[in-house]
């Protein structure tokens, strides 16, 4: 046994002195465990739903009140929350969910603003934030904050209303929560500020992917109501409890593991060579430490959750 | 040594933009892997001690890298 661990972690005749477990072979096989586990990650996520995903409190509630504070420390009125964005909002979780795309445009070329128009909100400005992955509503907001584009959108006084859907379900591979929200100001608003609108129309007259705005000639009220948010239920029952294991707090733990193995095989492979006098041909150990130091620190700081 | 200071420092860089754009995460997490790749390729050069397990070595490191930040769903 001890033989056989001495083999695998420190150079030595038996193994060509270079660890067994940093040889060629045994990297290609930590790169088939990678590769063999996210399989499984993604079949079970799939297969077996409510053992593997996200356990997220995400609410279109909490959603519009931390986007509306955030206005409100800038000194910006608040959105008013609307039916029509909601369900365009609603619209666009459910198309991504059901062809499985994470971008702004369908892979057939739908952009969001079809979705504005299928809800029958005719807007005068349009912008979308997306949002997956994450685990509270305080964190969405405070990603979009941190990203310049998302915090154009929620911090932009051309908008009055917002509408919001927050989806769980199966995407692209695991149980996650997706999250839509919508900006828009109605067309109608531009019978009441035709001098501002005209300045603003040919500032942005392409619709841009986070932040879109579109004049239109068209003059439509779409119908305001008190209550338009939309947080589905997880799907059909099947979802109805937290997963049993976060999908992303353990692909963490498997890369941290892999990660804090191959460093520590580096240093005792370093100290052996070093001690020993050892001359090899091989990769540079000092360079192969810091590349996997600079990974082990991203693995370590990275947040969960991606907007776009 | 100045080369691995340059890596470092390169690396480093590289990591922030990673962990603070995260729009940008996928093509940073590439450019990593490939800065690293062809560090190891130039490096090996320069000493003459460029061989082929040398660039696989280099290679497997690159892709356990790639498949992590994929897996993190960069």
């Amino acid at each position: 046994m001890r033989e056989m661990l001495a083999h695998l972690f420190t150079p030595r005749g038996s193994n060509n002195y270079k660890a067994k477990a940093l040889q060629l072979s045994s990297l290609s096989s930590f790169l088939l465990l990678i590769i063999v586990g996210q399989l499984l990650i993604t079949v079970v996520g799939r297969a077996v739903p409510g053992v593997l995903g996200i356990a997220s409190s995400i609410s279109a509630a909490d959603l519009v009140n931390l986007t509306n504070a955030k206005r409100a420390e800038l000194g910006l009125p608040t959105l008013s929350v609307n039916q029509a964005l909601a369900n365009a909002a609603s619209l666009k979780a459910s198309d991504m969910m059901a062809k499985n795309y994470w971008s702004h445009t369908s892979p057939d070329g739908t952009t969001p603003w079809y979705f504005f128009g299928a809800s029958g909100y005719s807007y005068l400005y349009a912008g979308e934030n997306l949002a997956r992955d994450f685990m509270d509503s305080g964190s969405v907001v405070s990603a979009w904050m941190n990203s310049p584009t998302h915090k154009a959108n929620i911090v932009s006084p051309r908008y009055h209303d917002i509408g919001i859907a927050v989806v769980s379900g199966n995407f692209m591979g695991q149980e996650t929560t997706l999250v839509v929200q919508m900006f828009g100001t109605p067309a109608s608003a531009q019978v009441a500020q035709v001098a501002v609108a005209e300045v603003a129309a040919e500032e942005t007259a392409t619709p841009i992917a986070s932040v879109g705005a579109e004049p239109t000639e068209e003059i439509a009220t779409p119908e305001q109501v008190t209550v338009a948010l939309i947080d589905q239920p997880r799907v059909a029952g099947l979802y109805d409890r937290f997963p049993f294991l976060n999908s992303f707090q353990l692909t963490r733990a498997m890369s941290l593991s892999l990660t804090l193995l191959l460093l520590a095989l580096i240093v005792i492979d370093a100290v052996v060579i070093t001690r020993k006098k050892i001359t090899r041909l091989s990769g540079k150990s000092l360079a192969h430490f810091i590349f996997l130091g600079i990974l082990l620190l991203i693995l370590l700081f990275v947040k969960q959750g991606l907007i776009l | 040594m100045r080369q691995n200071l340059w890596l470092a420092l390169i690396l480093a860089v590289l990591a922030v933009v990673y962990l603070t754009l995260p729009d940008l995460r996928l093509v940073t997490a590439v450019v990593i892997g490939l800065v690293y790749f062809l560090y190891g390729i130039i490096i090996h050069l320069t000493d003459k001690s460029l061989h082929l397990l040398v660039v696989l070595e280099f290679l497997s490191f690159l892709g356990t890298a790639i498949l992590i930040f994929i897996s993190y769903r960069a």
